[in-house]
């Protein structure tokens, strides 16, 4: 039995001698193994970093309340629903295009050379696409969706300069302060038509939401003296405050800083990565599921919807659950839309104005007190928690649906 | 010899007669096919489009940059020096930007090339099943991990870290940045080099064993030139994530875009200056502004180019073994 010392020494006097090239392949192998455990050094660092400054902070009023200047006070409500609502409109949003997409690439094959051209192209396009930065999308979603090539803007006024050109589901009111303190409000027709002008008789809605007429009182009028009176008098030079009220259903154009521009933009970033997944997944369907099926005179198309499709199912789900999980953790695009805001409001419907998760952390993490760092390491648990749903959820179907399918 | 002869509608004695076969006129049947795969191709330029508007919106506003006024296509691309808020020496060299890009990716590179491709190695030649088992999900963990987490950990470790090491480091350093970016990337080199070096089909292998080579000799002679074009894609599409990277730069690198290649120096990257105008109180008719979109204009550039390459490099060196 030869010591290791001399095996080495005999490795370094002889070149290429076998005990050389035996030494040399164990080293590498530990070399390898040494630098394969820095991956899970760093994700334990990382974790063990997150968790100790954060998880103090973790508790149901961080989630439940709003942003605040004080950091023991602070939570992440609005981003957290604003992260909701900008996944469940990007899922919407991205799932049908991008699994027809895939269903166009890789279904219907080409019968002529254009068509087998335009294939192509698709493709290749999609392989760049998928290569796009994504504060590049940030950047031409401001640009297609927030102002929409600036081709609807309007600056004839002060007034209508930020205003949409079309909208349903709200309504505008002038806000009046009466005598007594109380507000009454004066529905008018859009956001920028004239200030009402106090005038007696004008129906007015109270704060009880009961309709009322307003009553002036004029310059040096006594001011009524009964409680009812108090109510509805408003004083002759009062200036009112104009005030919107959006149903769920409020829609307007442009998208302005809204929840739809937010995820017409993670749209573009996921598109290509649910494209190039469900793609994958059409292409793992053995063909003599396909062949058999247009074999029996079904159309392409039937073919498509009742076998292959179907087949593809579990594929594709996994698929988009991951780039679902890649929209929750994006926050370049988001902040290209929306810009980093202080919202104290869950979002009520798809244009109101938002904050995401990714971006309460970046804003609190790119704060100098520690509190902040504290509570930014809170949201990423928050964060990481999500993901950790999500790719369960994707793990169990890719489990429960794995049977071999030919 | 009898034919037989099928009839659909004489079919009463199935035992659900709802599902029984209804005759369907061939025309509707087409028409259906037709608009179906009409709204499919739709789907496909939609991408087309996507692509379209893109290069229409830079371009467009990059247009409108270069003709505000102190702004000059040679002034961008040969000066040095990105000054736009100096009042009276305004310059917008976009090699100042460029420099912090150059600066954080290499840095990034030299973490995520070296260990992801031993990693990818590791994984595909030596590891057994119960490591795999292991360190695959947590390459997979790193590669889910939002980028903004990189960069609070750039933040709050990394930077500490450095500074503990050598007190020169600035708060907002380069270095920091980089090794974040790294430790981002280093998931995708290695999934990516260990799917080429698997493909390598065993009898390769098989047959350098057998002509005496160590398992050194197999790996490093045999297998890695044999996956080569796969693992140069990989690095190339690392590196163009790398140079995309926006949310541990913004973090982490600080904000003064000057050309420098010293790590310890808050730099800032191109990346970083789009974030810091999209986020911020500038105005939207403000030169500043829309440098932003000359500034993507040239990462979109480099970006493709690096995609391009590439799918080339994967495309034209591929050695097949079927």
């Amino acid at each position: 039995m030869k010591s290791l010392g001399n095996v080495l020494t005999e490795a370094f006097q002889k070149p290429n001698s076998i005990p050389r090239r035996m030494a040399k392949a164990v080293a590498f192998n530990w070399v390898c193994r040494i630098t394969a455990l820095c991956s899970v050094l760093v994700l334990g660092v990382l974790l063990y970093t997150v968790l100790s400054k954060g998880l103090s902070h973790l508790s149901w009023s961080f989630l439940t309340s709003s942003p605040h200047p004080d950091p023991n006070r602070a939570g992440i409500w609005p981003a957290l629903m604003g992260t909701f609502w900008t996944c469940a409109a990007c899922g919407i949003l991205t799932l049908p295009i991008g699994i027809g997409t895939a269903i166009f690439l890789e279904e219907l094959r080409p019968r002529n050379r254009l068509m087998r051209w335009l294939h192509s192209l698709v493709q290749l396009n999609i392989a760049n696409l998928a290569g796009v930065p994504s504060v590049v999308y940030g950047i031409v979603g401001m640009a297609a969706f927030v102002s929409m090539f600036g081709l609807m803007e309007r600056t004839v006024t002060e007034k209508q300069a930020n205003h949409s050109i079309f909208e349903v589901g709200s309504r505008y009111f002038d806000q009046f302060l009466t005598i007594d303190d109380a507000v009454l409000m004066v529905p008018v027709e859009s956001s920028f038509s004239e200030d009402t002008i106090p005038n007696d008789g004008i129906v007015a809605i109270d704060l009880n939401g009961k309709s009322v007429k307003m009553q002036v009182v004029a310059k040096g009028q006594p001011i009524p003296s009964s409680e009812n009176e108090k109510a509805v008098a408003v004083r002759w030079n009062e200036t009112p405050g104009r005030v919107h009220k959006q149903a769920w259903y409020h829609f307007s154009v442009p998208f302005g800083r809204s929840v739809l521009a937010g995820s017409l933009t993670l749209m573009l970033v996921i598109l290509p990565v649910v494209i190039i997944s469900s793609q994958e997944a059409f292409r793992s369907v053995p063909p003599s599921l396909r062949e058999a099926a247009l074999g029996m005179g079904a159309t392409p198309w039937q073919a498509v919807w009742n076998v292959t499709l179907p087949a593809a199912v579990p594929g594709i789900m996994t698929g988009s659950i991951l780039a679902m999980s890649r929209a929750v953790g994006e926050a370049a695009p988001i902040m290209m839309i929306s810009g980093v805001v202080f919202i104290t409001r869950a979002p009520s419907n798809l244009m109101s104005v938002f904050t995401v998760l990714s971006l309460q952390i970046y804003d609190w993490a790119g704060r100098h007190e520690a509190g902040f760092h504290a509570i930014s390491a809170a949201a990423i648990i928050v964060l990481l928690l999500l993901l950790l749903v999500f790719n369960s959820i994707a793990i169990v179907i890719r489990q429960k649906f794995s049977r071999p399918l030919s | 010899m009898a034919t037989i002869t099928v009839d659909p509608t004489n079919m009463s004695d199935q035992p659900n007669p709802a599902k029984a076969y209804t005759p369907r006129s061939l025309q509707s049947l087409y028409a259906r096919e037709w608009v179906v795969k009409l709204l499919l191709a739709c789907c496909g330029f939609l991408s087309l489009i996507v692509t379209g508007s893109i290069i229409y919106v830079l371009v467009k506003e990059t247009l409108v940059f270069f003709s505000k006024p102190g702004v000059s296509l040679s002034d961008f691309t040969t000066s040095t020096e990105w000054t736009p808020s100096l009042g009276n020496e305004v310059h917008y060299g976009i090699w100042a930007l460029i420099s912090g890009t150059i600066l954080v990716s290499f840095i990034a590179m030299m973490i995520a090339l070296p260990i992801g491709l031993i990693t990818a190695i590791y994984l595909s030649e030596y590891a057994p099943s119960r490591i795999r088992a292991v360190l695959k999900p947590v390459l997979e963990i790193l590669a889910g991990i939002p980028t903004v987490v990189y960069g609070f950990f750039a933040l709050t470790v990394i930077t500490p870290s450095l500074k503990f090491l050598h007190p020169e480091f600035n708060v907002y350093n380069g270095m920091s940045a980089g090794i974040a970016v790294g430790i981002l990337c280093l998931p995708i080199v290695t999934s990516l080099a260990e799917d080429a070096l698997r493909a390598v089909p065993r009898a390769l292998r098989e047959g350098a064993f057998g002509l005496g080579s160590t398992k050194l000799d197999v790996t490093l002679k045999v297998v890695l030139p044999a996956a080569l074009s796969g693992i140069i894609s990989a690095f190339l599409l690392a590196i163009s994530r790398a140079v995309g990277e926006t949310m541990i730069v913004a973090l982490a690198s600080g904000s003064q875009p000057h050309l420098t290649f010293d790590p310890r120096e808050a730099t800032q990257t191109m990346t970083g200056w789009m974030v810091q105008m999209g986020s911020g109180d500038t105005s939207q008719f403000d030169a500043r502004y829309y440098s932003m979109y000359a500034v993507a204009c040239v990462l979109f550039v480099m970006t493709f180019l690096l995609t391009m390459v590439g799918n080339w490099v994967r495309g034209r060196f591929r050695e097949a073994y079927e």
